[in-house]
């Protein structure tokens, strides 16, 4: 009963600090912003560091941008802010969050050559 | 792979868009200028209140005699075409890359129905290939090229299923879905499948020759 307890009480601990705020990039491994729920496709695998890695993208504000009176500010980023930060789910933003990630990481592979292209590829079936 | 989508999904969807759209309108025209040369009372027995009320006599199930004779057939036919043109224009994939391309989009049907209209489609393409193979009425008027346009059309349905459920290969069967797409839609202008562009035309003209000439009813 006691050996019960303490793994709870671990599990609970554990629940705690994964739930906390404050996600670094190396935790980001799964794409499934909470806005678009109820999500119509499979979260999207990417994991973030290896990603970057693989393909070489050194600058941040490659996908963490930051714009100022509307255009986009080179040397600025956004890194820490969600792109649903400023991308709503809904029509109601210029680039809506689901164009965004799409136009954003799409865009990039179709330009490379490299990285998946096709929905199933980014959205996989269990 | 990727280069083949991408041809496939790029210049080759506009190259088949463009023939959809610019064969529809040549046949139409064509067909226009063909009846104002050699079929000129074609326009004058045209009447609107007629080629509606034929229009509307054959578009509701069983409101014409020969939909009730054939009850099976009209069930299937009704459910076939509804399937056959609402499921690709409204699949969320088609939404999704319309919207991604040209920044604007449209509700989409949920999965579960779309899915549930293509399995429609493709069954009742089944139904009418054991129909022309089995009935001799049918057989009697029936050649290769028959075979060759319900081919054409269940092919993009059959592998649109197995590209949304990624059964076999994923990348082939998407690319193959968007080129049986691709040539389904081309063929719309230049083969039977131009019923659906003349088909309106068609009931137009012969219910107001029946309503407005004859005093009859063509349905
Ligand atoms: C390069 C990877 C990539 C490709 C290719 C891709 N997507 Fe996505 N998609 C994403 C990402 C990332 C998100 C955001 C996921 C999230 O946060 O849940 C997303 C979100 C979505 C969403 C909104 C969230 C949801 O689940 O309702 C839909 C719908 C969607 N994608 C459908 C598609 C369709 C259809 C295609 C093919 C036409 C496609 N995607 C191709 C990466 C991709
Ligand atoms: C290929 C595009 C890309 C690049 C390059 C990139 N990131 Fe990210 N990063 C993302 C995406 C996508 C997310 C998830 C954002 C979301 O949940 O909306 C993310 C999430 C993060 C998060 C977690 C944010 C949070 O609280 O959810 C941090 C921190 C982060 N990135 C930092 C960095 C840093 C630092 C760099 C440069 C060394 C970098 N990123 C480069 C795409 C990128
Ligand atoms: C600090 C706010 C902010 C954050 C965070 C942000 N964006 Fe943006 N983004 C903008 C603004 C502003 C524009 C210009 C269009 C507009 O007003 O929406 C833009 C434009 C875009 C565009 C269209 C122009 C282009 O670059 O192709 C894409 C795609 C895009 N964002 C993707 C993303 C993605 C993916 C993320 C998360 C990794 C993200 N954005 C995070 C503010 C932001
Ligand atoms: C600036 C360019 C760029 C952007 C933006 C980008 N990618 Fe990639 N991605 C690449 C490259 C390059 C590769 C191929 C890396 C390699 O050679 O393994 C790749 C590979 C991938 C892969 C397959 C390899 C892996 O890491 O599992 C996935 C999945 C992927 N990208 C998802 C995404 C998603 C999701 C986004 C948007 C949030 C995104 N990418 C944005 C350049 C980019």
């Amino acid at each position: 009963m006691k050996r019960i307890l303490t793994f709870a009480a671990a599990l609970a601990v554990l629940a705690l600090v994964a739930a906390a705020p404050g996600l670094t990039q190396e935790d980001v491994r799964l794409l499934a912003a909470p806005a678009f729920a109820p999500a119509r496709r499979a979260p999207v695998p990417f994991n973030h560091d290896q990603h970057n890695a693989a393909g070489n993208i050194e600058a941040c504000n490659t996908c963490h941008h930051a714009y100022q009176d509307g255009r986009l500010a080179p040397d600025d980023d956004s890194v820490g802010m969600a792109c649903a930060d400023c991308h709503a789910a809904d029509g109601n933003s210029p680039v809506h969050l689901m164009n965004a990630y799409h136009r954003q990481c799409s865009g990039c592979h179709e330009q490379s050559g490299k990285g998946p292209v096709m929905c199933g590829e980014c959205h996989p079936r269990e | 792979m990727h280069d083949v989508y991408q041809f496939v999904s790029g210049p080759l969807a506009w190259a088949a868009f463009g023939l959809f759209v610019g064969g529809s309108l040549y046949r139409i025209a064509a067909m226009i200028l063909l009846a104002r040369r050699k079929d000129v009372q074609v326009f004058e027995y045209m009447s609107l209140r007629y080629a509606l009320r034929s229009i509307l006599h054959w578009s509701v199930p069983f409101m014409s005699v020969n939909m009730r004779q054939r009850p099976v057939m009209t069930v299937v036919t009704f459910l076939f075409h509804l399937c056959l043109i609402l499921s690709p224009l409204f699949v969320l994939g088609h939404v999704v890359m319309f919207d991604t391309s040209f920044g604007f989009s449209w509700p989409a049907l949920p999965d579960q129905l779309a899915d549930a209209m293509t399995l429609v489609v493709v069954a009742a393409c089944l139904f009418f290939l054991g129909r022309r193979l089995s009935l001799a009425e049918a057989q009697y008027v029936t050649s290769f090229s028959d075979y060759a346009i319900l081919a054409l059309v269940a092919a993009p349905f059959i592998t649109g299923f197995l590209a949304y459920h990624q059964f076999l290969d994923y990348q082939l069967m998407l690319v193959l879905h968007i080129v049986s797409g691709e040539a389904m839609l081309v063929a719309i202008p230049f083969t039977r499948l131009s019923h659906m562009l003349f088909a309106p035309f068609t009931r137009a003209y012969i219910g107001s020759e029946f309503g407005a000439v004859r005093h009859a009813r063509d349905w």
